[in-house]
């Protein structure tokens, strides 16, 4: 069995002990973290408009993801030409 | 004194995982240790002592001031008979402070290979292997480490 690719959305970056679980378990390997470049635009957004955080400091999070999982990472062509073909349990609508 | 302990892995493998005091107490020698040191400490204990300049006698200090060195850096060390020995999936776990069935899932994932023994089924993991991925996982806390740090350390609430 290999791990699962789990694509994360913002809301489990926040607030630091979620982002601590979420990106320590996917560093332990009981998933793969997958995040988009257009998902962190927004969590850069939300860190300094919503939270109030200095710019500076929003991009050293974010550097430290890409850095520590340069795996997961897809970027806005490869997202656009991947994301119809997931699958995963879907929202009510 | 500092107490070191080594534990023997299987017959042909020998172990060191330093632990926090063990690596101050490395970082500490190793500041202190030099072949002039070693061969004189080796004169004073009684010890048959080669010239200094022998290949032999040089070559046992490289081996320990590498030793030492990793030791100070925290790294697991091992002597083994064979450059290419190595333990069982379930010793890997341990080395690795996980369990044999996250052993398996990480050969799965291709973040360890193995090979196995010459006709057996029996799993070999090469110690080099598993000391990479140990470095690569400290590599990969410190990095989630800093990560949370950004957050906390701008008032972020944890």
């Amino acid at each position: 069995m290999t791990s699962p690719r789990v694509f994360v959305d913002t809301n489990v970056l926040f607030p630091a002990s979620l982002a601590d679980l979420t990106l320590s378990a996917a560093e332990y390997g009981l998933f793969e973290l997958v995040y988009s470049d257009h998902l962190l635009e927004e969590v850069q957004r939300v860190l300094v408009d919503n939270k109030g955080l200095a710019p500076a400091n929003a991009q050293r999070f974010i550097d430290e993801i890409c850095e520590t999982f340069p795996n997961g990472r897809l970027t806005a062509s490869t997202y656009e030409s991947s994301a119809d073909s997931w699958t995963g349990p879907t929202t009510p609508t | 004194m500092h107490a070191w302990v080594m534990r023997t892995i299987q017959h042909d493998a020998v172990v060191f995982e330093p632990t926090p005091e063990d690596r101050l107490a490395a970082e500490h020698l190793g500041e202190r240790i030099t072949a002039a040191s070693m061969s004189s400490l080796a004169r004073t204990t009684g010890t048959a002592v080669p010239d200094p300049d022998d290949a032999v006698f040089e070559f046992v200090v490289q081996l320990a001031t590498r030793a030492i060195a990793d030791l100070a850096a925290g790294r697991t060390i091992a002597y083994t008979a064979s450059p290419e020995a190595g333990v069982s999936p379930a010793d890997a776990a341990t080395l690795l402070g996980v369990s044999r069935q996250f052993v398996d899932r990480l050969i799965a994932d291709g973040k360890l290979t193995h090979r196995y023994k010459p006709g057996s089924k029996h799993r070999i993991i090469s110690i080099t292997e598993i000391n990479n991925l140990k470095a690569q996982r400290e590599r990969g806390r410190n990095g989630v480490r800093r990560a949370i740090d950004a957050l906390v350390d701008s008032g972020a609430e944890y």
